[in-house]
């Protein structure tokens, strides 16, 4: 966990020659007890509700389902009052744990998989110089507005029939429904718009410089992407790993869609809307449930996010 | 995956004739920048092509039939009697206000109170990470789990209003947020709110920590107000990150659906939108000519988004 590394973008210089340290006298005026006040007690608000699906979580189930969670914080010590049996159904008998793992197998190729097309296109649009490639960007950035729900169909349609224009086939019936490469072509498609923009936003603000200066060396374009431009982009690169991450793993529809609900197949998401249907007397294996959903993305955002905002805001910040 | 290794193969069989180019006719090089270009452009296009491209197409196509996807043998070609019976019916209009309402609501509030939960957080110097990755959880967060945790919150039988009702303040007590179809629109708005805010709040405060201090600093040697500060420096200096921002959230408030989706009972609670309705007769009442029919109106309502998207694209890159 990175909580402590401040951000690159955060690193104030105190204008040379000025003997300053407080960050008064270079013009940020402290909060006083109102901004400090206001702040606090949104921080409470934005806690409540994700504190009570881990206090819940550890709740035994007569208790969770007649008492409000927030009973427990005026004896916290009452050890009877807690359990870890929630989590033992959850895993077992929910079937959260092989959830997990199909959650996993969705998640990882299909945060790799956009990431590694959209480094290559982004790379072509901001340093390479040939004609088409301004109506190749928009039309792949454009896209980024069209409705996702609104290509479910006609993507299932050509999963299980493929497509033909004529009688003469040009995507071939590959029988994809339902299987682990179906979902990571769809979400690699869906993510595709935001990681060639992002990235070519972040690629195309590095020092020409540098790029030039390569070129001069006689670095080819093959050179210059795997030794300059990636290793200077993984700010970027994390960021969009991050978005795409977390877009995958609590994503519902599309698993469903291409994926199915059976108890096999099924990712987390749709297993807790499953555990969700029944609401009022699982409430306790719900919260585990979620607790176990969001633990990964947690530690992910965790150990990445020193490099979340600066990846993001490249191209929007600039300077 | 496939497409990975092709693009890396595709890089490398396009780059290697290059390296031995040496002084060759400018045209020749030129054109093989061409050649390396748009390999590496190559599966970007097809896959966008394949899953977002032939999509529109095929969606128009099929507004115009009488479709019914268990049947694929008896649809039929209707012209526009599918937009006709969409336009005549009140669930469109009801999802299309609703839409409305919920576009208007994203392009104001969540912007303005990150803005102001930025601003306020860039005062302060210690916890301010901690407060920011606190801010930031609801946004991680899947949403069923947020959809579960409010309606929980805020059921009138065990909610917070029962709870606040033991300890004297019976405001909430009765108020069924989620069942009383005045109050479920903007209360899913409001739970929608509270997963985008920490992320605005993130994005600007990058943005803030941006601006010249010297700026602040005149102001401050002027007798300024934190207000006028505000107002006349810090807003300013983050507009192109508000621009971008606002497009991101007004596009998403037009395609907005699980929250909706998960959250109470769209029909019976007054709180379907497009999209929702979209899932609504392809799925279940299984009408993918009306489904499709709808499909056509919300991208033709995003296409002045888009537009203004590219000449964003178009201003960038005059810039660079």
């Amino acid at each position: 966990m990175s909580l402590t590394a401040p951000l690159p973008t955060e690193v104030e210089e105190a204008p040379s020659g000025a003997t300053v340290t407080d960050s008064e006298t270079v013009g940020v005026r402290r909060g006083g007890w109102f901004t400090k006040t206001v702040i606090t007690v949104v921080v409470l608000l934005w806690l409540i509700p994700t504190l009570g699906v881990i206090v819940t979580s550890f709740r035994p189930e007569t208790a969770a389902d007649t008492t409000g969670w927030w009973t427990v914080l005026g004896h916290p010590f009452r050890f009877s009052e807690w359990t870890i049996e929630n989590y033992r159904l959850a895993l077992d008998t929910g079937g959260f744990e092989n959830a997990f793992l199909n959650s996993l197998a969705v998640a990882v190729p299909s945060t790799v998989m956009p990431i590694t097309i959209a480094a290559f296109a982004a790379y072509a649009f901001s340093w390479m110089e040939f004609r088409g490639r301004y109506v190749l960007f928009v039309l792949v950035v454009g896209l980024l507005v069209v409705p996702l729900q609104m290509a479910l169909i006609p993507i299932l349609r050509l999963y299980t029939g493929g497509a033909s224009i004529g009688g003469v086939q040009i995507f071939p019936d590959l029988d994809l429904t339902g299987t682990l490469p179906g979902v990571w072509l769809a979400h690699t498609a869906f993510g595709l718009p935001l990681a060639v923009y992002l990235l070519r936003n972040y690629i195309g603000s590095l020092p020409s410089s540098i790029i030039e200066s390569a070129k001069i060396d006689g670095a080819d374009h093959f050179t210059i992407f795997w030794r300059l431009v990636v290793p200077l982009s993984v700010p970027a690169l994390a960021a969009f790993a991050i978005f795409q991450f977390l877009w995958v793993w609590n994503d519902f529809l599309v698993a469903y869609v291409f994926l199915g609900g059976t108890r096999d197949t099924r990712v987390l998401t749709i297993a807790l809307a499953g555990l969700a249907g029944s609401r009022g007397q699982n409430w306790h294996l719900l919260t585990a449930a979620a607790f176990i959903t969001m633990l990964l993305p947690l530690l992910v955002f965790f150990s990445l996010q020193r490099y979340f905002v600066r990846g993001l805001t490249a191209g929007a910040v600039k300077g | 995956m496939s497409e990975a290794t092709q693009s890396t193969a595709a890089t490398q069989a396009v780059t290697a004739p290059e390296e031995g180019r040496g002084g060759g006719k400018l045209s020749e090089g030129a054109r093989a920048e061409r050649r390396l270009g748009w390999a590496l452009i190559a599966p970007a296009v097809i896959v966008m092509l394949a899953v977002t491209a032939y999509p529109i197409v095929y969606a128009i196509y099929l507004s115009l039939e009488r479709y019914d996807l268990r049947f694929p043998n008896r649809s039929k070609f209707i012209g526009i009697d599918n937009f006709k019976t969409m336009f005549t019916s009140g669930e469109f209009w009801d999802a299309m206000l609703h839409n409305v309402l919920w576009t208007v609501f994203f392009l104001i509030v969540p912007i303005a109170m990150g803005l102001a939960g930025a601003f306020m957080l860039s005062r302060i110097r210690r916890f301010q990470i901690l407060f920011r990755v606190i801010y930031f959880i609801p946004y991680i967060l899947a949403t069923i789990i947020s959809a579960v945790v409010w309606e929980n919150l805020l059921s009138p039988t065990n909610g917070v209003g029962v709870g606040l009702s033991d300890w004297g303040i019976h405001a909430f007590a009765n108020v069924n947020f989620l069942g009383d179809p005045k109050l479920a629109l903007p209360t899913v708005a409001f739970v929608n709110n509270w997963q985008w805010w920490g992320f605005l709040v993130v994005m600007f405060l990058a943005a803030m920590t941006g601006t010249d201090p010297s700026l602040y600093e005149a102001a401050r040697i002027d007798g300024a107000s934190e207000l006028q500060v505000f107002r006349h420096i810090t807003v300013p200096s983050v507009l192109p990150t508000i621009v971008v921002v606002t497009t991101y959230m007004v596009i998403n408030a037009m395609k907005v659906f699980d929250i909706v989706y998960v959250m109470g009972n769209p029909e019976a609670n007054h709180t379907e939108v497009i999209a929702e309705r979209m899932i609504q007769w392809f799925f279940l009442s299984n009408n993918d000519g009306r489904g499709a029919a709808i499909a056509v109106v919300l991208f033709l309502a995003v296409i002045p988004v888009m537009v203004w998207n590219v000449r964003q694209f178009r201003q960038q890159e005059a810039i660079r």
